[in-house]
């Protein structure tokens, strides 16, 4: 076993880190203020590979491995969690979906663009009466022709308002619950598909979170994804892989909290003395590092098994738990430790706390994770 | 034409320095590193020289150990083609005099027509490779570079800093060394397609005696400089108010920041 880091993945912490640094740290207050995505930014994140890391270099992509894609989402999000959760989103969800199921076709025609950031990608699967119970789809396909018509809404969709593109699910055969849904590529500009509420959250606030709107939305029949009913199925595979980088996500927000913790206590003076000299705060920053390198470990085992191309699904949840928890936990102690200046938005740490809980919501809830590593555990009962 | 880059890899600037037993070295464990400032600025020189002719190759050349190596990798992820990297132990533990000369040689093994160096190293910070190298290899340097423009025939147009920003340019005849400031543009960012090709490119690791190179001429062997004691910054809890209207107040720090800390 072998702990440390290769030369390209260290190559890739690096790139990845200068370019957050330079490129994103200098806005990440404006644009949570103003819950501004920035497009450019973003788009010259895909110039320098950072959205299509999976994607095989003949469609265009990096061609890198789970263990480099984590370390990219990290490294942007101990910068801005909400830029690390859209590039977490973009690569995994929907480009992601498309490389594992789309037909030589669809790979074609998607995936260059969305690896290079030419167009952003939305992953549309959560309904408002159909979160954690996907089996509640109500948006249906009706087949007619050489085309589907969807109709029906998705909602909480990353990159609903600024995407060129989205997969979306939609009931083809609503007797069969989740065995009756199918996924489909639907294209920004599709008369019928329209954006929704753009969402005004508590944290991410620079990501966008939209709704989409379908009504009579005629999609190709070509732009059916994967098998017609197998779309419940294959959405559970793509989050497999999309947890990974929530947890990886979660473990950037937490080391970028407790970076600024650590340099808080180092500067700040109470009682003549660095408040890094108190143990009280020195229990907290030990607790805080130790959980930050146990929710990595955790994520780097799920990254390193995907990518021998095992089954993750109790990995990946037990990695997405543990990390979203762990963010949640350190960036509330960070704020403890900044004490008053925690609270006010002149200083980091605020963010983090709002940004970090979404880790322990998004893309399954820590209820769900524990349900799935549960069932993993025991089969059903 | 052929740019060869002499890089160094020095200790990440953020790191915490802690000086070793004897006195005269840094502590190494646990210590992360990068290419030295300047040295970066000198690669993303060498590399848009090579785009603007639209043909070239660009050499980066390290003296330094086994870990050295990332910072070649780093150059070569960056754009550059082609590594040599002086890892033989008896190139190691040498003072600026050593390490020019082990240049020079690697130079005249690569007929290289243009040698860039960063200005000055940010750990020892001796600042004289470009020169001494310059000197061995009887060429014209240009130290604080800031700005690069070939011209026809075998000539450079090379503007220099000068004190209070002030320019020279000049015109110099290739083969050339230049010390290249650092600061001067934006260095490009690393792309994984660029992380993904230096995998592929060539780094050699050529002997002294390769390079026709005695043991006494370069490494501990062929130093001059011996380094005493090394010790941080001594700790002063100096504090002093500066009274009188803000504007007098902000005349004076300015003054005092430029004039006594030297920071602006």
């Amino acid at each position: 076993m072998d702990f440390r880091p290769t030369e390209q993945q260290e190559l890739v912490r690096k790139a990845a880190a200068e370019f957050a640094a330079q490129q994103i740290a200098p806005s990440v207050r404006e644009w949570d203020e103003k819950a501004e995505f920035p497009v450019d930014v973003f788009r010259q994140a895909g110039e320098l590979g950072f959205l299509g890391v999976l994607v095989p270099e003949e469609y265009g992509g990096a061609g890198m491995g789970y263990l480099e894609y984590v370390t990219i989402v990290e490294e942007i999000a101990r910068v801005c969690p909400a830029i690390g959760l859209s590039v977490a989103a973009h690569n995994s969800l929907c480009t992601g979906h498309i490389e594992q199921f789309g037909n030589e076709e669809q790979k074609r025609r998607f995936l260059p663009k969305l690896a290079s950031g030419e167009w952003i990608g939305a992953w549309g699967l959560t309904e408002p009466t159909a979160g954690s119970d996907a089996g509640g789809t109500r948006t249906t396909a009706v087949r007619d022709g050489d085309a589907y018509v969807l109709n029906g809404s998705k909602t909480f969709t990353t990159h609903a308002s600024v995407g060129q593109v989205a997969v979306v699910f939609a009931s083809t055969d609503p007797s069969k619950k989740h065995h009756g849904i199918s996924a489909f590529i639907v294209e920004k500009g599709t008369p019928g598909f329209s954006v929704g509420k753009h969402e005004d959250k508590l944290g991410m606030r620079a990501s966008d979170t939209s709704e989409m709107v379908f009504s009579d939305c005629r999609v190709p029949a070509a732009n059916l994804l994967g098998e017609e009913g197998h779309g419940f199925k294959d959405a559970m595979k793509v989050l497999d892989g999309g947890r990974i980088s929530i947890a990886a996500l979660a473990v950037g927000t937490a080391a970028g909290a407790l970076e600024h913790a650590l340099r808080y206590a180092r500067e700040r003076e109470q009682f003549g003395r660095p408040i890094g000299s108190f143990q009280s705060i020195q229990n907290k920053l030990a607790d805080m590092a130790t959980e930050v390198d146990a929710a990595r470990l955790l994520t780097q085992r799920a990254a390193f098994l995907k990518q021998l191309g095992r089954e993750t699904t109790r990995e990946s949840a037990m990695a997405k738990l543990y990390a979203s928890e762990v963010a949640v936990r350190v960036a509330n102690e960070a704020v403890q430790i900044f004490g008053g200046y925690g609270y006010v938005k002149d200083y980091p740490v605020e963010k983090y706390y709002r940004d970090a809980k979404l880790c322990t919501i998004g893309e399954g809830t820590s209820e769900i994770q524990r349900l799935v590593i549960a069932r993993q555990l025991l089969g059903r009962l | 034409m052929k740019i060869l880059v002499a890089i160094k890899q020095v200790p990440d600037k953020n790191a915490r320095l802690q000086i070793d037993e004897s006195g005269t070295r840094i502590v190494e464990t646990d210590l992360s590193w990068e290419i030295n400032e300047s040295d970066r600025y000198a690669v993303e020189t060498a590399l848009r020289l090579k785009e603007a002719r639209g043909d070239g190759e660009v050499v980066v050349v390290t003296l330094g150990p086994e870990r050295a190596r990332k910072a070649i990798s780093s150059a070569l992820a960056m754009g550059a083609d082609r590594g040599i990297h002086l890892v033989d132990p008896d190139f190691q533990g040498g003072d600026p005099l050593c390490v020019a000369r082990a240049l020079a040689a690697v130079t005249r093994a690569e007929d290289a027509p243009l040698v860039l160096c960063g200005t000055r190293a940010d750990d020892d910070g001796y600042g004289e490779t470009p020169i001494l190298l310059a000197g061995l290899l009887d060429r014209p340097a240009v130290f604080l570079t800031i700005g690069v423009e070939p011209l026809d025939g075998d000539r450079l147009r090379v503007v220099r800093e000068l004190e209070a920003a002030r320019q020279e340019v000049s015109e110099i005849p290739l083969p050339a060394v230049l010390g290249i400031q650092s600061g001067i543009f934006d260095v490009r960012f690393t792309s994984l397609k660029g992380i993904m090709a230096a995998k592929k490119k060539p780094v050699s690791q050529p002997t002294p005696t390769e390079l026709g190179l005695s043991a006494e001429q370069i490494g501990k062997a062929g130093r001059r400089l011996e380094v005493l004691s090394l010790a941080p910054p001594e700790k002063k809890g100096q504090c002093e108010f500066i009274e009188g209207k803000p504007e007098e107040v902000a005349a004076t720090l300015v003054e005092k920041l430029r004039r006594e800390a030297k920071v602006l």
